[in-house]
């Protein structure tokens, strides 16, 4: 009778958190790494059209795409000449070179994740970009709104004010 | 008070219950308080919900798109639950309909009702004569009537709010009112109410196991709309309530205890059950009084293993009916845009849902259903399908907020029949971590409710004309629903049930399973309520034997 | 004829006004006992019936149950004449004779006025039900238990001259005056007290420690009280127990505030807040900016808000991580709150802000719970039996530690603190005193006692 594999211990405090993802949290970052940071960041800013990204997530970003994206990581330098280039998001992704690069690192800014499978990492969840659109009318899961009964209340416009 | 009494890692008490769910929990809970030493054993290892809360999180995007309610619990070594981000291969599943029958349970102090929806439903008095009013399945050896008092001692027990309109109840046959008037809709409930019920989908309020008032010392619900996988702040009825209320009035709960062997003597009576501990030594529960309420895979489960030299064929199994007659509310989604504002995810995950299908003469040729409008926040996938089309800036954003708005995601579940051949049995080939048989289980959904899938998909077509949908899709391959039930199944015919009328085993005077195991009929809504009750009766039953 | 139909008519009138009177009399008590507050004490919470006592005060003295006052004869105050009462409410004495503990507000009562006294009597005995259950006694440890030594203790501090009114001000301030000084009897709690426990009155509403909560500075000090308030804000603390964006009522407040200061009128709670705002100011050393102003830098934001912990492995009992996941879910990933604050920010929060953590241990440890005007507020607590996830000693000390640095003054707290708390809080000086002193004592006077018979055994020999 052969013992099967599948059956082995969750680690009971990184259960749901995947192998590769135990980042240390204040890591001092190296003048190398700082410069980029800020370059990433610089590149993020400009292919979500977002100009408030927290620094700190953008680091975790470009630190767990250097280990499970490469491609991407590849293209940084062609994404930071052309960040100064276009005028908005759309613009960037039109570039065939880098368009997949580019939507890579849209996709982790939205779900606040990088990466695939047991290999993903998580950076973002409260903050995950996904939520703004709909910030007014709902929170992400486990972050409450309101107090007791808030939900009766009528929902924003369908359409956001701006 | 008595409490049980421990001598060299063995104990001893009145009454052994071996599951620390809902069910163990509230039967424990009553013994404990009438004033007779009570331990309960539990395979798995104490939670903390704050950690859960975390390790959801912390959950990679895919898995929570994926509902990956399982992954957020740590498991103890020795007793493995079903995992599927990556799969582990605890169940074995084969038949036609394997892949529906993916169950999510718990093995932990207080059960699988960590993660719910807290629904707290009623069978219809009909639902317990199936075979007399519709010729299919098996009745129950009780009527409504007989188990509508312990529907009330439940909902009081869970803390459940419903309507007190009998317009918006299912059933109405009710004694008497709810601990609180129903959880107040949201918009995207009052819109579908306002576009389907004229159609008689009759779309009506769940009743739910939370309040929006504090009650009881547990705080209100404040809509976190995370109900599975976790409650973070307690306002939704977790089994671990009630196992902290038995445990302050001294019921002993040792967890990571594994149970594996049941002793019987010439009578048949119960004598004592063997548990594994962490380290894996073993150790000899006595009592006067067995209950065992693991769900109705791991009770069956545990009954075929403890199979002894007077119970070949396993525990309670003189009818060969243990491990058979497995049901869940298979059951599968449909999604579509609207053409007006809903805003899911707004307040509790699930609100309100369609009964107009749940009844009928149909049920005669097919299954009944229920749809459940699934208030829970469509942002995850607007964002993948968003992402999906390429889209970045503030396209991307705007197409996130009108699938998150106009998003509709229907879950609807059907009843499939009892069957002796959906059944499960113990592997010849897996063992798990302390060397025990791991279960195989074999499941076919039966034409009675494919027939109902067929009739279920017209009545959505229709529901998603009323909305003009866009992008309407039912899914085709079924799931589960994780509301195990029959492999214990309740009758008064000792050949072909396993329980009797209070989930007292016909072969053994002092063992009792009750639960979800013990039902006969799937009826199509949750079956936490009516496994809540039955324990509750077997609690009586069990009082009165003492 | 119609002479003698208007002498009836009189007669009748007469009659009547004194039974009008006698209902005034019980309405005018009942509004007196919800001003009083005897609710509070007096009533079991949850289960208890009304006034029928079983509810022990935890004093720093020990257990001290508040007793049966419903009409019953058998156990509660059936048998006290009106004069009885008076003795009791004013002086704090029995009817048995035997002497109140100070947990019984007399020494503020005995400011009521022989009108109210006589109101309130008439409510008690005519009104509320009798309870036939006993209340426990209570039983203090010794010196405590000698309940005679408190005629002493009232010699020294009780002044049971009813309230007279200051000619100098105005009727408003008056009724303030009496209200706060005699019926609701703030001083109780928010005013510190001596070695003796005696109500310091010359930092009268300075703050003080009840144990576990901390009644805080309500003097008019802008920095260490209440007296950058304003009077709108006094309003609603205590009509509703709670200022959006700036305070809350929980523990003795809460009760306070659900039992009583929730049902007064409107003119009483005027009165009240004018009154409060001439309590001379008393500032707290300590204190360099008003509790309900930090944190100092705006929006009061982590620097990375949970970004820290997302997919990281940090010990589930660091800080920031039992913030996260035990407090985040209702009061923001930023301390924020809830968008309608039914949540409260944890920024500019007086309780976060407070010069002491002792509240904030307070609050995790017991909850908040507060009803007003049928909407029950309902923060659940943290220690043993939590319905949420009990708390060890680690994890609390690190959870306020985190929200005293990022939302408050940024001090710290330990696990001393935490384990302090947990077992009521730090004792006054007066039961240390008492519980070392007396052996101490003990033994010097044996020792004396010693000394003396070896002095006059070794005299003796000397043939003296």
């Amino acid at each position: 009778m052969a013992l099967f594999a599948a059956c082995r211990r969750s680690d009971t405090s990184a259960a749901g958190t995947q192998p590769g993802s135990n980042q240390k949290p204040d890591a001092a970052p190296s003048a190398a790494d700082a410069a980029a940071d800020a370059s990433f960041l610089a590149v993020s800013s400009a292919l979500t059209g977002k100009h408030d990204l927290d620094p700190y997530v953008s680091g975790r970003i470009r630190a767990a795409m250097a280990v499970h994206e490469p491609a991407t990581t590849a293209t940084l330098d062609a994404l930071q000449r052309l960040a100064g280039t276009v005028d908005s998001p759309e613009q960037f992704i039109a570039i065939p070179a880098v368009r997949d690069a580019a939507l890579a690192i849209v996709a982790a800014w939205y779900t606040g994740t990088v990466g695939k499978g047991t290999e993903a990492v998580t950076v973002a969840y409260r903050d995950a970009l996904m939520q703004r659109p709909v910030a007014d009318g709902i929170f992400p899961a486990t972050y409450a709104k309101g107090g007791p009964a808030w939900w009766v209340a009528a929902p924003p416009p369908a359409v956001a004010a701006r | 008070m008595k409490k049980p009494t421990f001598n060299n890692g063995d104990v001893e008490a009145d009454v052994i219950v071996v599951g620390s769910g809902v069910v163990g929990a509230l039967v424990a809970n009553q013994l404990v308080a009438a004033g007779h030493s009570v331990v309960m054993l539990e395979a798995g290892p104490r939670l903390k919900r704050s950690e859960v809360v975390q390790n959801w999180r912390n959950a990679s995007f895919e898995r929570r798109l994926g509902s990956d309610f399982q992954g957020p619990y740590p498991q103890s070594p020795h007793a493995t639950a079903p995992l599927y981000f990556p799969a582990n291969d605890y169940v074995a599943l084969t038949g036609p309909d394997a892949s529906s029958f993916r169950q999510g349970f718990i093995k932990a102090v207080g059960g699988t009702t960590w993660h719910w929806a807290a629904s707290c439903w009623r069978h219809l008095p009909v639902d317990f004569k199936m075979k007399s009013a519709y010729g299919v399945g098996r009745d129950w050896p009780i009527a409504y009537a007989d188990i509508e008092s312990y529907y009330c001692r439940a909902e009081e027990a869970l803390g459940v709010s419903g309507p007190n309109d009998p317009q918006r109840q299912s059933p109405r046959e009710r004694s008497r009112p709810y601990v609180a008037d129903m959880i107040p809709w949201g918009h995207g409930d009052s819109t579908f109410a306002e576009v389907v019920n004229p159609h008689g989908y009759n779309l009506v309020p769940i009743p739910q196991g939370r309040t929006i008032q504090p009650w009881n010392e547990r705080p209100a619900c404040c809509g976190n709309n995370n109900c599975q996988p976790i409650c973070p702040i307690g306002a939704m009825y977790n089994g671990i309530h009630t196992v902290d209320a038995a445990e302050k009035k001294g019921a002993v709960v040792l967890e990571e205890a594994v149970v594996y062997r049941i002793d019987t003597d010439a009578q048949n009576t119960v004598t004592a059950v063997h548990w594994y501990d962490r380290d894996r030594v073993s150790h000899k529960a006595t009592g006067r009084q067995f209950v065992i309420a693991c769900n109705a895979l791991e009770t069956p489960r545990l009954l075929l293993l403890a199979a002894n030299e007077q119970n070949p064929t396993g525990i309670a199994n003189g009818s060969d009916q243990v491990g058979r007659n497995m049901m869940d509310h298979s059951g599968f989604h449909c999604s579509f845009i609207a053409d007006r504002p809903i805003w899911l995810g707004r307040g509790p995950a699930q609100s309100s849902c369609m009964v107009g299908p749940r009844d009928g003469s149909f049920r005669a040729d097919y299954s009944a259903n229920k749809i459940i409008l699934n208030n829970i926040s469509r942002v995850p996938v607007a964002t993948q399908q968003a992402l999906a089309l390429g889209l970045v800036g503030d396209a991307l954003d705007a197409e996130i907020r009108r699938r998150a708005v106009y998003g509709v995601d229907l879950s609807i579940s059907l009843e499939p029949l009892p069957d002796p051949t959906n059944r499960l049995t113990l592997s010849t080939s897996r063992v798990d971590g302390l060397g025990l048989a791991c279960p195989d289980i074999h499941y076919s959904l039966g034409d009675y409710a494919r027939k109902g899938y067929d009739k279920a998909c017209e009545q959505l077509r229709h529901i998603g004309s009323l909305f003009n949908a866009e992008e309407f899709n039912i899914t085709t391959a079924l799931n589960a629903n994780n509301h195990i039930m029959g492999s214990t199944i309740m009758g008064s015919d000792p050949r072909d049930s396993v329980v009797d009328e209070n989930c007292r085993a016909h072969d053994h005077a002092n063992l009792w399973l009750p639960g979800g195991s013990a039902m006969v009929s799937a009826s199509v809504v949750n079956s936490t309520l009516t496994m809540a009750a039955l324990g509750l009766k077997t609690a009586d039953a069990i009082e009165r034997a003492l | 004829m119609r002479a003698a139909a208007l002498v009836l008519l009189a007669a009748a009138w007469a009659l009547c006004v004194p039974l009008a009177h006698a209902d005034d009399a019980v309405e005018r008590g009942r509004y007196l006992a919800t001003a009083g507050d005897c609710m509070a004490c007096h009533t079991r919470p949850t289960d208890g019936k009304a006034y029928a006592g079983g509810y022990a005060i935890a004093s720093p003295m020990g257990q001290i149950w508040a007793s049966n006052i419903t009409p019953s004869v058998k156990f509660g105050i059936g048998s006290y004449s009106e004069a009885d009462f008076e003795r009791a409410v004013r002086q704090g004495i029995r009817k048995d004779g035997a002497r109140l503990y100070p947990a019984m507000p007399y020494t503020a009562y005995a400011k009521l006025s022989e009108q109210d006294i006589h109101d309130l009597y008439a409510y008690f005995m005519a009104e509320v039900k009798p309870v036939d259950e006993v209340s426990p006694s209570t039983d203090l440890p010794f010196p405590f238990n000698m309940r005679f030594s408190m005629a002493g203790w009232n010699l020294l501090f009780l002044d049971d001259a009813p309230f007279v009114a200051e000619p100098a001000k105005d009727a408003q301030w008056n009724r303030g005056a009496y209200l706060v000084e005699g019926l609701e009897h703030c001083g109780s709690c928010h005013t510190p007290r001596g070695l003796l426990m005696q109500e310091k009155s010359s930092q009268a509403l300075a703050g003080g420690s009840l144990g576990l909560w901390y009644a805080p500075n309500i003097t008019s000090d802008p920095v260490s009280g209440i007296g950058a308030w304003t009077d709108q804000e006094i309003t609603q603390y205590l009509k509703t127990g709670k200022v959006s964006g700036k305070a809350q009522a929980g523990g003795g407040m809460a009760e306070a505030i659900t039992h009583s200061l929730s049902k007064l009128t409107d003119e009483d709670i005027a009165s009240i807040v004018t009154y409060l705002r001439t309590v001379p100011p008393v500032a707290d050393a300590g204190m360099t900016r008003s509790a309900s102003s930090w944190p100092l830098r705006e929006g009061g934001a982590t620097t990375a808000g949970e970004a820290r912990l997302r997919g990281t492995s940090l010990p589930l009992d660091d800080g920031q991580v039992v913030y996260d996941g035990s407090c985040a879910s209702c009061h923001g990933s930023r301390g924020e709150g809830s968008a309608d604050q039914y949540y409260p920010s944890l920024t500019h929060n007086s309780t976060v802000g407070a010069a002491t953590p002792q509240n904030l241990l307070a609050t995790i440890l017991s909850g908040v719970d507060r009803e007003v005007a049928g909407e029950h507020v309902l923060m659940p607590h943290f220690s043993t039996g939590s319905y949420v996830q009990p708390l060890t000693d680690t994890e609390i000390a690190n959870v306020a530690t985190y929200v005293r640095q990022q939302f408050g003054p940024g001090d710290s707290v330990s696990v001393d603190d935490v384990k302090r708390a947990r077992a009521g809080g730090p004792a006054p000086l007066l039961m240390t005193l008492t519980t070392y002193g007396l052996p101490v004592a003990a033994v010097l006077f044996i020792g004396l006692m010693y000394w003396l018979w070896r002095r006059r055994a070794a005299r003796r020999k000397r043939g003296l």
